[in-house]
């Protein structure tokens, strides 16, 4: 599957800004199921944009620009190859302990416990885990924010994409299971999306808990990470009295054939 | 008053001192109930004096800790082979809020985490040292006996003169050598400050100045193509090579740790990580001075140093481990109660204090979350003599050694001794309001 993707977001300020630093992850990591045959990334106005990859894996973008400026965007873009692969690396040992947003409750310990174990089934007990956040949670922008936990949204049964994964990623460590938290496109979904992985049998199985189906061929991933302070897409300060309205648009399409560059 | 001591003569002039201190500025500030005071921190103008034996003893004792602390900083972020052979259980490290699995596979610059390293202690009235508690993130208090030593030298020179303390006003030497040793591309040296709210701000301005590095605010740091800068005059760029940092870590950047924060230097991680700078001290050391990692810490020493550990550890339970549970919850009332969370001398609780419901709460705690607490027994610390007026009164005290450590390892013959003033405490926590006292370590 071949998959071009484009990821722009547009701020505008109220007022002059400056000292305006970012931290993005917008390029699609490493995996053995995706293989990025092109990608670029524009910021405007014009900064040095400094690449590395974080502990967790992912791709970071980071920027500074001092000068004082009313407008700030980025598009990133490219063109993924999606494969049929098991991700079959090792957890690292802290994707089986709790982190700050999918810490334990008395409710999410009483779900995990009616799941029954993993044990010689893991594969079906991950579709019990997933059916039980599905219909348990309806999903509901705006009742919930980016500091909600999976506790919390787990009370609450409703939220977003990142909520049902949380609640995903604290079941499964709750039985014992390593889960890490993703996230990134999906083809026909106009925002960045939001799974959990969970491993079993040797390797990492994706589930999208808020579709109520597992992560396929049309899924590109930009994170991953304990939860979703450690994979944010985008996090920026800046120095000014401004209010600033972003804008956000997330365009993923299926290709037949390997596109160039249209920037080359 | 006749006295025979060999700080006899210091004593005449313990006022003189203390106006001294007054208009350098010797303060540290308290968050008390919200609000921010600061204050003078009282000087008590008798030293703790450490023989040249005791100090033979706590120093090589102090150099194995701080080593053994750092090779299980760089395990612990790497290769974690103390957990794979079963020495700390894998859940200690995980679970500690020191960690940081952000900084999973860096070593920093010169394989240093700690560079500066407060250990606490205290000797029982055996005349045993036992360790309280390793502070390896941004441990204060060097600067108090290093002016008060100035400024007595200055006061009662004839007191120094025959006698045989050791001088101690080579810290900032010391420090200024490590931060070269671990400097990247011989940047510009840094103290990086909170600003002045900071408890602590009179002795990051005056630790900047002794060293002889610039003593930095947040706002004239930044961070471009993952490398340090600094605004000089008429912002010219200069690339910093260290960050002496003042300020913890998860304040430090607000792109990678509490997004909230406005005290950090954003995307400096970024560039830590890539090993553009190098920060003093690194990040992610809370692992290994978290209260519940101190048990572990003899078997640390006989894992990565083939030593017997050369310091006692105060004799500490945690009640996750059934025999601990069962010797804490029998024996409350003898213990002190510690919140593994917690520093600066709060969370900590006096069994002998409570009353009979409040021991029954504390149990019912330490059995709902047993992974939160510590319990130690009480060790009855040797009192210091302290100045009350004209008299002297009996005062519990602790002292904290600072060990540094760049491409070497070396002990700062001195340290910070705290006092409460109040007479039935045992907590003596300069965040607490106590005060501090020189420390004479002797040459012989």
């Amino acid at each position: 599957m071949l998959l071009r993707y484009s990821y722009t977001t547009l701020i505008t300020f109220s007022a002059k800004v400056s000292d305006h630093a970012f931290a993005l992850r917008c390029v699609p990591m490493p995996t053995p199921a995706q293989r990025l045959i092109w990608q670029h990334f524009t910021v405007l106005p014009y900064c040095p944009v400094a690449t590395s990859v974080d502990a967790f894996g992912s791709v970071v973008s980071t920027g500074f620009l001092g000068r004082r400026h009313n407008l700030f965007a980025y598009e990133a873009a490219g063109l993924v190859e999606i494969v049929e692969a098991n991700d079959v690396r090792q957890p690292e040992l802290f994707y089986s302990h709790p982190s700050p947003l999918t810490a334990p409750s008395p409710e999410l310990s009483q779900v995990a416990v009616s799941l029954g174990e993993p044990g010689q089934a893991p594969e079906a007990w991950a579709m019990r885990l997933m059916d039980a956040v599905s219909s348990h949670m309806a999903y509901c922008p705006g009742i919930t924010s980016v500091d909600t936990t999976a506790a919390q949204a787990f009370q609450l049964r409703q939220g977003v994409c990142q909520d049902f994964a949380h609640v995903s990623v604290a079941l499964a460590r709750l039985a014992g299971v390593p889960a890490r938290y993703a996230c990134g496109f999906m083809e026909g979904e106009g925002a960045s999306h939001a799974w959990a992985e969970l491993f079993i049998n040797g390797r990492w199985l994706a589930i999208d808990p808020t579709n109520h189906r597992l992560v396929g061929l049309t899924y590109i991933k930009l994170a991953h990470g304990r939860d979703f302070d450690d994979c944010s897409i985008s996090r920026g300060t800046f120095r000014g009295a401004a209010s600033q309205c972003v804008s956000v648009s997330v365009d993923v399409w299926k290709v037949n054939q390997l596109e160039p560059d249209p920037c080359l | 008053m006749t006295d025979d001591s060999i700080y006899a003569r210091l004593l005449l002039q313990k006022d003189a001192v203390n106006k001294w201190m007054e208009r350098c500025g010797v303060r540290f500030g308290i968050y008390k109930n919200g609000t921010f005071k600061e204050q003078i921190f009282p000087f008590d103008a008798i030293p703790r004096v450490i023989t040249a034996a005791d100090w033979q003893h706590l120093s090589r004792g102090l150099a194995q800790r701080v080593m053994a602390l750092n090779a299980f900083l760089k395990d612990v972020y790497t290769t974690r082979s103390i957990v794979r052979d079963g020495v700390i259980p894998a859940d200690f490290i995980f679970s500690s809020k020191g960690y940081l699995p952000q900084c999973e596979g860096i070593i920093p610059s010169a394989d240093v985490f700690s560079h500066i390293s407060g250990i606490d202690l205290v000797q029982a009235d055996d005349g045993t040292w036992y360790v309280l508690e390793d502070n390896l993130r941004v441990p204060s208090g060097a600067s108090y006996p290093l002016i008060a030593r100035d400024l007595t030298r200055k006061v009662s020179p004839e007191t120094f003169s025959d006698t045989q303390v050791l001088d101690n006003r080579d810290y900032p030497n010391i420090l200024r050598r490590v931060l070269d040793d671990v400097n990247v591309s011989a940047g510009l040296e840094v103290v990086l400050t909170p600003g002045r709210y900071n408890s602590a701000f009179f002795e990051h301005s005056y630790l900047a100045e002794k060293a002889g590095v610039v003593l930095a605010f947040p706002d004239d740091l930044f961070v471009e193509d993952d490398i340090v800068y600094y605004k000089g005059l008429l912002n010219k760029k200069e690339r910093v090579g260290v960050i002496y940092r003042r300020i913890s870590d998860e304040y430090m950047d607000p792109m990678t740790f509490e997004k909230s924060s406005l005290l950090g230097i954003p995307n400096v991680f970024s560039a830590y990580r890539k090993g553009n700078v190098a920060i003093v001290n690194a990040f992610g050391n809370g692992v290994a001075d978290d209260k519940g990692i101190y048990y572990f810490f003899p078997k640390m020493v006989k894992y990565y140093l083939g030593e017997e550990p050369i310091l006692r550890n105060a004799p500490t339970y945690l009640p996750i481990f059934p025999d601990d549970y069962k010797y804490v919850i029998e024996n409350l009332p003898k213990l002190v109660i510690k919140d593994v969370a917690e520093a600066g001398g709060y969370g900590v609780m006096f069994g002998r204090d409570m009353s009979s419901e409040r021991l029954a709460e504390v149990r019912a705690m330490i059995k709902a979350d047993p992974r939160r607490w510590i319990a130690q027994d009480v060790i009855n610390f040797i009192d210091l003599d302290i100045m009350d007026g004209d008299t002297t009164v009996k005062r519990k005290s602790d002292f904290r050694a600072f060990v540094l450590s760049g491409k070497q390892t070396e002990v700062w013959p001195s340290g910070l001794t705290r006092f409460t003033r109040d007479p039935k405490s045992f907590v003596v926590n300069s965040s607490q309001g106590g005060g501090f006292k020189d420390t004479w370590v002797l040459a012989k």
